[in-house]
């Protein structure tokens, strides 16, 4: 009989970053970067655990904006040409590398993987990857949940409930309208969490969400179990508390599993390296260099110096961390069983891009954990949240802290000196919303659909990935530019509605640009009695 | 790939021909020109929690509110001497007023700032500020005032819950394995060293979780 359990939560998110004004846009391809190293291999990896009847459990919280890029239909037509175009990048390196004995087979192994990946997309999932994660529901062993709408960070929206409703709910009911029914759980934008939050979940029919350590260690009053049990707020909804020592084994730069030297180096690419004629064509649309996701170096040491990538050292690397995982995940739950007085449950999450973008062993590593609990100990197995809540009647009631699980552990990284300034918009443009919603509790027809629009404004400008990129400077001007640009369309349409003016030829570009939520319903935003 | 091209593949290639129609040159897509306004001519202040020390606050006064009161002081025959945000605590207060707060401080307002980042230095407690003008005789003209937040506990809760007691040492432990201290550490130990790694592994960020894809795309 198994003393403990492991839940790995993987969160996959990407802000709606569709452009169709445009061939090919640099922030698109994020996207398209996303479904090729990570979402793809992880449906590879989790299919074979499922034919070969692997005794496993995941959790993947996939936010409602990655889940319209995977709906678009013009996101998979381009999806489909990026990976042709992989397809043939890979057959010229092949020919380019056939007398070069470590590159020849390297180049041979990204060639056979654009392959498979084309295959499984267009044959088995008919061009919509959707279809994977609806099959993945129907099964025992993977627990879909949600995010917010727009990965809206929601401690910063607390002076305006309807607005942090909003994103839940709208959540909710994306996720309902693909899966056909609503998620157990979900997954705050960024574990932010603030008092009272948990009755808006509640309210929206969610049973359990997440959270960094401290915001269950901080709790009122004094949690029993530390992290390694659930607790019900006095809403009712369960929380869970993420496990420091198994998240550092994968996330820690300096401790953790992906900095070892056998595995592939993530900044060299044939994309930089390559002359530029030969490699232009791969590149992004104005030709600035990219990275093309062939990378042939594995990290070697810290400096610049890099040896050739070598798959089969990569795989027993991959072995050996697998093995250390599972062996610290024994010794830690047996102490924890011991001290507990129930079986403990470990909280795992991590973003799921972690693994294959950023780690490219990262997929595998997983796939091997995953079958070496299986196979090699009774310690304990795998879980999910909502499965974890059956096993006991009881759990103790606490308030969890306001926290999140940014740097430093609040809300700095999304209220700063780089984007403080988007705040006074956001808060003003949802409470005209609510004004609104309040004012025309029965709208139909063109302002209806003005309405609607104005809340899809709104959601969009309230991701929290556009201050995060303002803040660590990554792409700040493209993000400063979205966050402008949906509080302009927003206050133009205010304003058009306002005025009895709407200007239809424009509104319907802006949904066309902007296509995702089809059903959702400003009303959301009134008051509730 | 494509030596015989099926009806799927046909059909895909319509679609695509289907995208044309949306680069309409004359959009209106992302525009670096994009000037927001400068306000939305209202009197407000708003007050936010950034974390158990920090709070954030930012206004905005339309000149005639700020004119109204400005006669209010002339015709009191009172001098400005400067613009101020005056900074309450508020914890346990019920009704805040204005005149019932355990304390207060003034932040002086210089070069037309608009917004202000606030050390309350005191976890676990309640806020509220005012922004307004102070007279050269120290009389405070407030111009609005913020809604109150109350900002987090740094720490475990000294409440403990009676129906899940455990021993003193017990919590400690599981507190300690918790926040990915060594396992097998002292209650005592743990307890002492606690408080100082506990600060050091919130405030480093050292293996926060959030959005590591974009940060991949940082130049």
């Amino acid at each position: 009989m198994e003393k403990g359990y492991l839940a790995f939560i993987l969160h996959a998110h990407l802000p709606f970053v569709r452009h169709p004004e445009h061939e090919s846009f640099l922030e698109e391809s994020w996207f398209y970067e996303g479904v090729i190293e990570t979402y793809i291999p992880l449906i590879i990896m989790l299919n074979r655990l499922l034919e070969d009847k692997v005794d496993f459990k995941i959790t993947l919280s996939l936010s409602p904006t990655l889940l319209a890029m995977f709906e678009d239909e013009l996101l998979n037509i381009r999806l489909e040409k990026k990976i042709k175009s992989l397809i043939e990048l890979s057959e010229k390196e092949i020919w380019r590398n056939k007398d070069d004995s470590h590159l020849a087979p390297l180049a041979r192994m990204y060639n056979e993987m654009y392959c498979e990946f084309l295959k499984i997309y267009s044959d088995r999932y008919h061009h919509r990857l959707i279809n994977a994660f609806k099959e993945f529901d129907r099964t025992a062993n993977i627990e879909l949940i949600t995010c917010g709408a727009t990965h809206g960070y929601l401690p910063l929206m607390e002076l305006y409930p309807q607005a942090a409703r909003a994103q839940i709910e709208v959540a909710v009911n994306s996720y309902k309208n693909i899966f056909g029914h609503i998620p157990k759980g979900i997954w705050l934008p960024e574990c932010g969490y603030y008092p009272g939050l948990d009755s808006i979940l509640k309210d929206a029919g969610i049973r359990y969400f997440i959270l960094d350590t401290h915001g269950i260690l901080f709790g009122e009053p004094r949690p029993r179990f530390g992290v390694y049990n659930p607790y019900l707020c006095k809403s009712g909804v369960a929380v869970f508390g993420r496990d420091v020592e198994s998240s550092k084994a994968v996330w820690s730069a300096v401790e953790g599993y992906p900095g070892d030297f056998n595995y592939r180096e993530f900044y060299r690419d044939i994309g930089y390296d390559l002359d530029y004629d030969y490699i232009k064509g791969y590149l992004n649309g104005d030709g600035t260099r990219i990275a093309t996701g062939i990378k042939y170096h594995k990290i070697t040491g810290k400096g610049d110096y890099k040896e050739y990538y070598n798959p089969q050292i990569a795989r027993e690397t991959v072995n050996n961390h697998a093995g250390n995982f599972v062996f610290n995940r024994v010794k830690q739950i047996e102490y924890l069983h011991r001290e507990v007085g129930r079986k403990p449950i470990v909280v795992a999450p991590y973003d799921a891009e972690l693994f294959g973008h950023w780690w490219f062993e990262g997929i595998e590593w997983l796939g091997c954990v995953i079958r070496k609990t299986a196979a090699d100990q009774n310690v304990f197995k795998l879980t999910t949240p909502a499965e974890y809540l059956s096993f006991y009647q009881d759990y103790q009631v606490i308030s969890p802290a306001l926290s999140s699980w940014g740097w430093k552990g609040y809300s700095e990284v999304w209220l700063d000196g780089s984007n403080d300034w988007i705040y006074s918009h956001l808060h003003k443009i949802a409470e005209r919303l609510i004004g609104f919603a309040n004012k025309f509790p029965r709208a139909t027809g063109d302002l209806e659909k003005a309405l609607n629009h104005l809340a899809r404004e709104l959601l969009l400008a309230q991701s929290s990935d556009w201050p995060f990129m303002m803040k660590t400077n990554a792409c700040a001007d493209y993000a400063t530019q979205r966050v402008k640009d949906h509080i302009y369309a927003f206050n133009k349409l205010y304003s058009m509605i306002e005025g009895n003016n709407i200007d239809q030829r424009w509104l319907n570009k802006r949904i066309a640009q902007y296509n995702l939520f089809p059903s959702i319903d400003y009303r959301i935003y009134q008051n509730k009695l | 790939m494509s030596k015989d091209k099926t009806d799927k593949d046909l059909r895909y290639e319509q679609m695509a021909g289907n995208i044309a129609k949306f680069d309409t040159p004359e959009e209106e897509h992302i525009s670096k020109r994009i000037n927001l306004p400068h306000g939305y001519d209202h009197d407000r202040i708003v007050l936010m929690v950034r974390d158990p020390w920090w709070i954030f606050t930012y206004w905005e006064i339309a000149q005639q509110k700020e004119d109204t009161v400005k006669k209010e002081l002339q015709r009191r025959k009172k001098k400005i001497a400067k613009s101020v945000l005056r900074v309450y605590e508020v914890t346990g207060v019920k009704n805040f007023n204005g005149t019932n707060a355990r304390r207060y401080f003034d932040i002086e307002l210089k070069n037309m700032a608009r917004s202000w980042c606030i050390d309350t230095g005191t976890p676990n407690s309640s806020w509220c500020v005012e922004i307004g003008i102070l007279s050269e005789d120290g009389e405070f003209f407030a111009l609005a005032r913020s809604n109150i937040v109350k900002t987090p506990r740094f720490g475990p809760s000294d409440l403990l819950d009676e129906t899940w007691m455990c021993q003193e040492d017990l919590y400690w432990k599981l507190f300690g394995a918790s926040g990915g201290f060594d396992i097998g550490k002292s209650s005592m130990e743990m307890k002492e060293i606690f408080q100082k790694r506990l600060t050091e592994w919130v405030t480093s960020g050292a293996f926060g979780g959030s959005a590591s894809f974009i940060l991949t795309h940082k130049k």
